[in-house]
């Protein structure tokens, strides 16, 4: 039996109508607000409360702001049948009580089924080192559409094993 | 399909987050680290005689990584190897690091695939 091993692509998991270049929020509630109705208004989930709870509960365990601009919430909802990121862009940032406090300006919203543990893992595995390239962000946020931004990544998997 | 046991001595302790979540990708759960030293770097620090010898200070780093992982099938090592190298550049550049692996006969309390049923 041959095995092929491949790393998560993550440009496969995005999509352009859930991507906002240009998110107006400031604090970790009203941004998780903001991004949980968008996801409500493409019929993804049902529950905004409930998902904003569990994302809450992870923030208060320790930030999802990992550093330089970055936030990774996530959480699992059990009303979806596969993993939902959703990735926006703060141009003025966001005070997400980062690890190294600063403002966040990237934000991928991980949302996945209780099935899809290890699918949930890769891509925060995935996205982590995404977001440590240092030219990254700022092409992201350089980006003029959603499609520009999601074409940038799927450059990253392909350079990136 | 062999188990493989991958050895990694990292020079740039700066990218072991990014070979481990590299590894998470693959699938890889288990590894250990270890805080390490060069042979260069014991001999001009610890080793009087050899203080000062500029070809060993050339070559000291202050700190390496040395990660072990049994691996469990050739592919997924060969692709942990492919990580490394994305991560920390080209291994055949003087300093980087060195992979290798060990075909394993047998092991016992090898980290399981990553199931999609795990708890988040």
């Amino acid at each position: 039996m041959i095995t092929v091993v491949v790393s998560m692509k993550l440009h496969h998991y995005l999509r352009p109508d859930l991507v906002i270049l240009d998110l107006q929020t400031e604090g970790v509630e009203s941004t998780l607000r903001d991004l949980l109705h968008n996801l409500a208004e493409h019929g993804l989930i049902q529950d905004e409360q409930h998902a904003l709870d569990a994302l809450l509960e992870r923030e208060a365990a320790q930030s999802t702001g990992i550093g330089c601009g970055v936030a990774i919430p996530h959480a699992v909802y059990p009303q979806l049948s596969a993993t939902v990121i959703e990735l926006a862009l703060s141009r003025g940032g966001i005070d997400f009580h980062a690890l190294d406090e600063k403002p966040v300006h990237t934000i991928f919203l991980l949302l996945s089924p209780p099935n899809r543990s290890s699918t949930h893992i890769k891509l925060l595995a995935r996205i982590a080192r995404l977001m440590r390239q240092p030219e990254v962000q700022q092409e992201l946020l350089n980006a003029a559409s959603a499609e520009e931004l999601i074409e940038r990544i799927r450059q990253f998997d392909e350079q990136h094993p | 399909m062999s188990m493989q046991l991958l050895v990694a001595v990292v020079n740039q302790p700066e990218k072991l987050d990014d070979i481990l979540s590299g590894f998470l990708e693959l699938g890889i759960t288990g590894a250990t680290i270890i805080n390490s030293e060069g042979m260069a770097r014991v001999l001009t620090h610890d080793i009087p005689l050899f203080a000062g010898i500029q070809t060993l200070i050339s070559r000291s780093r202050p700190q390496n990584y040395t990660i072990f992982s049994v691996i469990d099938d050739d592919e997924k090592a060969e692709a942990a190897f492919a990580v490394i190298q994305d991560v920390c550049g080209s291994l055949s550049d003087p300093g980087t690091g060195i992979v290798f692996t060990i075909p394993v006969s047998r092991a016992t309390g090898v980290a399981p695939e990553l199931g999609e049923e795990s708890q988040l």
